[in-house]
């Protein structure tokens, strides 16, 4: 599958990325150097341990998070540069986020939240309708339109919030511990739906995940150790000196 | 298990934006009350404790003030004779008729303003001895002297020692300020009566003041009083005759410092309630480690109307604080039975503390019950995000 | 780009938090009507008043009486159309609790001056035939409506009354019950005849005030100076001021009220505040992780700050629409309460576009501290603050 992707074209970069955090007087290399490539409709995993950086760096290729140097070029566009305004915008079309914790909006039902990010194109109610159903018939909630979260198990707001990242059709997924909230069977389908996204729907996605089995269904492995990446040796190959 | 008292004051501590904005809010209310209260006390003090007991005031029957009252001088003739008037130091019977008008005067800061004219006796003080004479000299028998009330210095033009009030075409020179101790006569003009008689072009007194010799004299006097159909009067002691002329008013005050406040204090209580269940929201976690920690949800409950009873009772520190500047300022309103103007301070007693800081502590813990019966996760959490941890 | 329906589902899944925040603005605004209702009720008595009338009393005081012997003197000045006298009766009816102002009047020129023969219209409205009997009859009197009912009086009826000043027991036959054309003048007053009680008095020869009616306005200074200036050596010095600057000598007394009452409903406007800004500012707390869920989906900071003000728009809103709704149903019966202190209590249409105004400002200011810290907060720290 790694193989099948290869080919494709390069949907982000990141290059020399570096992150620091000051924590009591002394400075943090979250990110040290950083380069990576996401080829479309690659399946990603990126693991490590607490605190190494992952979440912060899914963020910065989402554009949440501005890096201190380097750059990151998503689908040909420099985010770096763009205002912060702007960047709300470019998220909005580009990115689709599914978190650990799900966030969805309490106060919504599913519908609502899964509407909340195609109120940002320009897509009139009866075209929004549609896509919402869409997404929710994807993930497999139709009949739970207008349930609240609270009203749902953890694996059905998962996909609530699955869905929502998918309604605006993306260019990418960036997950991060999709399933790690999540008891084994829960886990086991929202995988298998990542999965069907990525293969059937061509989704890329970049997740995050502490989970081995997560990470097996992916194309790719990269372990993030002290602010860089090292690919996985788990196709027998050797790692890769990315960024040294 | 004791309530965890601790936990529930320390997260007042923790939060407290919120807890300084609800104070606040309870505080305003608080400090309103104060306000109108202390209105209300000062209001009484200027007359409630004026006068004595054995001192009797003699009206035309009917009369409910001085200003509406009415003795001819044949009447007061035989009242200055009756037996149980006492005597004073020099061998003077201790009673004598006044008068008593209101006059229009310019307030020091525009307009006019009605103030109360008495015409008495120089040696008035011995019959009213709360009476001082602070500054000058008391007026001159027969002269156009006056003396005035020291809190009508500063507020009515020329009532100041040199100064001058002009009553009904003539220049009055003022050469005393009397100090009654926050009575009627600190917001009163005292002349010579039968000078004033003249001015005013009045041919009887308003009423006949007495001091008794036996102090529990009254009765046996309005009996007499009755007795005899020619005189058409009654005899009331100078301090009732005072409280009578505070009554309706104060009442009112009364009544508009609670009217006000127990609207407010709802507004205060929806507005500490949802503090608290707000607070509450972001607690649940902690909630249930104090029960698992043992803590019965009772005890929890208590604690919860603690912080609450806190909550509110610093709203009262606040509110008394934030009220206490006008403690002591003078005011002046117009006395509804007597239509003159009546000086008076607001004063922030011991009672209009008591009564608001009691009246924080019930907006207090009436704002805690809701949450308190609440403290199972109140529905608003239910719609909250997951309180769980990474 | 503003996700609005974020708006009712917070208030819906909130309930009682909700009714709270919209309760303590509509008690906040419900007050601010009241007070402020109270003040402009005393204004009106001022500002109403005609500016053809002007009023002659006793330069001493309003306690002192005029000799009613100035009244042809009066009559005769250049620019009078009409004069009449009012005296004050005081007086005590079953009981000194029981108040309201009695005045002794001369019917017939009470009439034209402010009856149906004045040629600018009637302040005080009665019948034809309730003019006419209360001219003809010696102990006739007329009452406003308001105490009418107060006291269950009908046309006919006998009135006692006990004198104080002017003592004696006195009975007057009441021959209509009028109301005013004209918020300056209340409808809680008694009005007999003066020779009624120049009789009872054995001789009074004395009135309070003279009113005077212009034949135009602008005469006012001019008789004013000539009435005055005709007396002014004599012992009953005078003063002649217009119908209002009259007025404005009771309304000065109440001065210091209105001035606490405006007082008083700013301090309850500021508790309402803070109410409501704790209530947003609590929200916004609890609502952090959502803000950083919708910038995460791409909404501009500026939305999310809108957000939050129009939610405090909406809340405050609501809660001034309650209270000055609340105001309007209940102003009947706090007329009826308030009656005794107050001559009108009608809510004016500026005081309730005032409330509503105020209302959103309590709003837009409340919801602007939470909605600029939301605008603010960078996406990454609100998506931290999970759990």
């Amino acid at each position: 599958m790694a193989a099948g992707s290869a080919g494709r074209r390069v949907i982000i970069e990141a290059a020399d990325v570096v992150k620091t955090y000051t924590r009591g007087g002394e400075t943090v290399y979250v990110l040290d150097g950083l380069d990576l490539e996401v080829r479309e409709g690659e399946w990603l995993a990126l693991m490590g341990p607490s605190g190494s950086g992952k979440t912060t760096l899914l963020n910065v290729l989402g554009g949440l998070d501005h890096p201190d140097s380097g750059n990151v070029i998503a689908d040909g566009e420099d985010i770096e540069a763009l205002s912060s305004r702007d960047l709300a915008a470019w998220r909005s079309r580009h990115v689709g986020f599914i978190f650990q914790l799900y966030n969805l909006i309490p106060v919504l039902t599913a519908y609502q939240n899964v509407e909340l990010p195609l109120l940002l194109t320009s897509l009139d109610r009866r075209e929004r309708d549609a896509q919402v159903r869409t997404a929710l018939g994807l993930v497999g909630l139709a009949e739970r339109l207008h349930h609240y979260p609270n009203q749902l198990s953890g694996g059905q707001e998962q996909r609530v919030a699955i869905a929502r990242a998918l309604a605006t059709d993306p260019t990418f997924l960036l997950a991060d511990e999709p399933t790690g909230d999540l008891d084994a069977r829960s886990a086991a389908s929202i995988l298998d739906l990542l999965a069907t996204l990525n293969r059937d729907l061509g989704k890329t996605i970049v997740m995050v995940t502490h989970d081995p089995r997560a990470a097996d269904r992916a194309d790719r492995l990269l372990h993030l150790e002290k602010g860089v990446l090292l690919e996985q040796e788990r196709r027998g190959r050797a790692p890769r000196p990315d960024g040294a | 298990m004791p309530v965890p008292l601790r936990y529930h004051l320390r997260s007042l501590v923790v939060r407290r934006v919120a807890t300084a904005l609800t104070v606040l809010a309870v505080g305003f209310s608080v400090s309103i009350l104060v306000l109108v209260l202390s209105l209300a006390r000062g209001f009484e003090i200027s007359l409630a404790d004026t006068g004595r007991t054995d001192n009797v005031i003699l009206l035309r029957k009917g009369a409910t003030s001085e200003g509406e009252s009415g003795v001819a001088r044949d009447t007061a003739r035989i009242l200055l004779a009756r037996p149980e008037i006492a005597v004073g130091g020099d061998g003077r019977p201790l009673a004598t008729g006044e008068m008593y008008a209101g006059i229009s005067l310019p307030r020091d800061t525009g307009g006019s303003t009605n103030v109360a004219m008495r015409g008495t006796v120089p040696w008035a003080l011995e019959l009213r001895d709360g009476v001082r004479v602070v500054e000058g000299r008391m007026f001159r028998s027969g002269s156009e002297e006056v003396v005035v009330g020291r809190r009508l210095v500063g507020r009515v033009k020329g009532c100041r020692i040199g100064g001058a009030v002009e009553c009904a075409g003539r220049l009055m020179p003022v050469v005393g300020i009397v100090d009654a101790g926050g009575g009627a006569p600190d917001s009163e003009i005292w002349g010579d009566v039968e000078v004033l008689l003249q001015v005013f072009q009045r041919g009887g007194f308003s009423s006949v003041i007495l001091r008794l010799q036996d102090p529990g004299g009254l009765p046996a006097l309005q009996a007499a009083l009755e007795a005899d159909p020619r005189l058409q009067t009654k005899g009331i002691a100078e301090r009732d005759y005072f409280r009578q002329q505070a009554g309706p008013q104060s009442r009112f005050f009364r009544i508009m410092a609670y009217f006000l406040a127990s609207i407010m204090a709802v507004g205060a209580v929806f507005g500490s309630t949802n503090t608290l269940l707000a607070s509450l929201a972001g607690r649940t976690r902690e909630i249930g480690t104090l029960l698992a920690m043992g803590y019965l949800p009772r005890h929890v409950m208590l604690g919860f109307l603690a912080e609450a009873l806190a909550l509110g009772l610093m709203g009262g520190v606040v509110g008394v604080a934030m009220a206490w500047p006008v403690n002591g300022v003078a005011t002046g309103t117009v006395n509804w039975l007597s239509w003159t103007e009546q000086a008076f301070s607001f004063a922030i007693t011991g009672d209009v503390i008591f009564q608001a800081v009691f009246f924080a502590g019930v907006v207090g813990v009436v704002g805690g019950l809701v949450p308190a019966v609440d403290n199972s996760p109140p529905s608003e959490t239910a719609g909250s995000y997951p309180q769980k941890t990474e | 780009m503003t996700p609005w329906m974020l708006i009712p589902a917070h208030v819906r899944r909130s309930p009682l938090r909700s009714f709270l925040t919209v309760g303590s603005v509509a008690i906040a605004i419900f007050l601010f009507c009241l007070l402020r209702t109270v003040v402009t009720g005393i204004e009106a008595t001022v500002s109403k008043t005609s500016s053809t009338r002007v009023i002659t009393s006793s330069a001493v005081s309003l306690f002192v009486n005029l000799p009613v012997s100035m009244w042809d003197k009066i009559r005769a000045v250049d620019g009078v159309r009409a004069v009449t006298h009012w005296t004050w009766f005081g007086g005590v009816y079953v009981d000194p609790k029981e108040f309201f102002a009695r005045f002794s009047v001369d019917p017939p020129s009470f009439r034209e001056v402010y009856g149906d023969r004045h040629p600018g219209g009637a302040i005080y409205l009665l019948a034809e035939e309730e003019w006419t009997a209360f001219e003809r009859e010696r102990t006739a009197c007329i009452a406003g409506a308001d105490i009418a009912e107060k006291y269950g009086w009908k046309v006919g009826d006998r009135i006692p009354m006990q004198g104080t000043i002017y003592p004696g027991d006195y009975e007057f036959t009441l021959r209509g019950i009028y109301r005013t054309s004209n918020a300056s003048f209340d409808q809680q007053t008694l009005f007999f005849h003066w020779k009624y009680l120049d009789e009872m008095q054995g001789g009074i020869g004395s009135v309070s005030t003279f009113t005077s009616d212009l034949e135009s306005p602008e005469l006012a200074p001019l008789v004013a100076g000539s009435v005055d200036s005709q007396f002014s050596s004599s012992a009953n010095r005078c003063i002649t001021l217009t119908e209002q600057a009259f007025q404005a000598q009771f309304v000065a007394m109440w001065g210091n009220y209105t001035l606490f009452l405006s007082f008083i409903g700013g301090a309850v406007l500021v508790a309402a505040f803070m109410v409501t800004l704790n209530t947003l500012l609590l929200n916004a707390r609890e609502r952090v992780t959502e803000v950083g869920v919708l910038k995460t989906l791409g909404f501009p900071d500026a939305s999310i700050g809108l957000l939050n003000l129009a939610e405090g728009v909406a809340l405050c809103g609501l809660g001034g629409l309650c209270g000055v709704g609340f105001s309007l149903a209940v102003e009947p019966a706090l007329f009826s309460v308030l009656k005794a202190f107050v001559p009108t209590f009608s809510i004016l249409p500026e005081t309730s576009a005032a409330a509503l105004c105020i209302a959103t400002a309590l709003g837009l200011l409340s919801g602007a501290i939470p909605g600029v810290m939301a605008a603010r907060i960078p996406v990454v720290r609100a998506l931290r603050r999970v759990g």
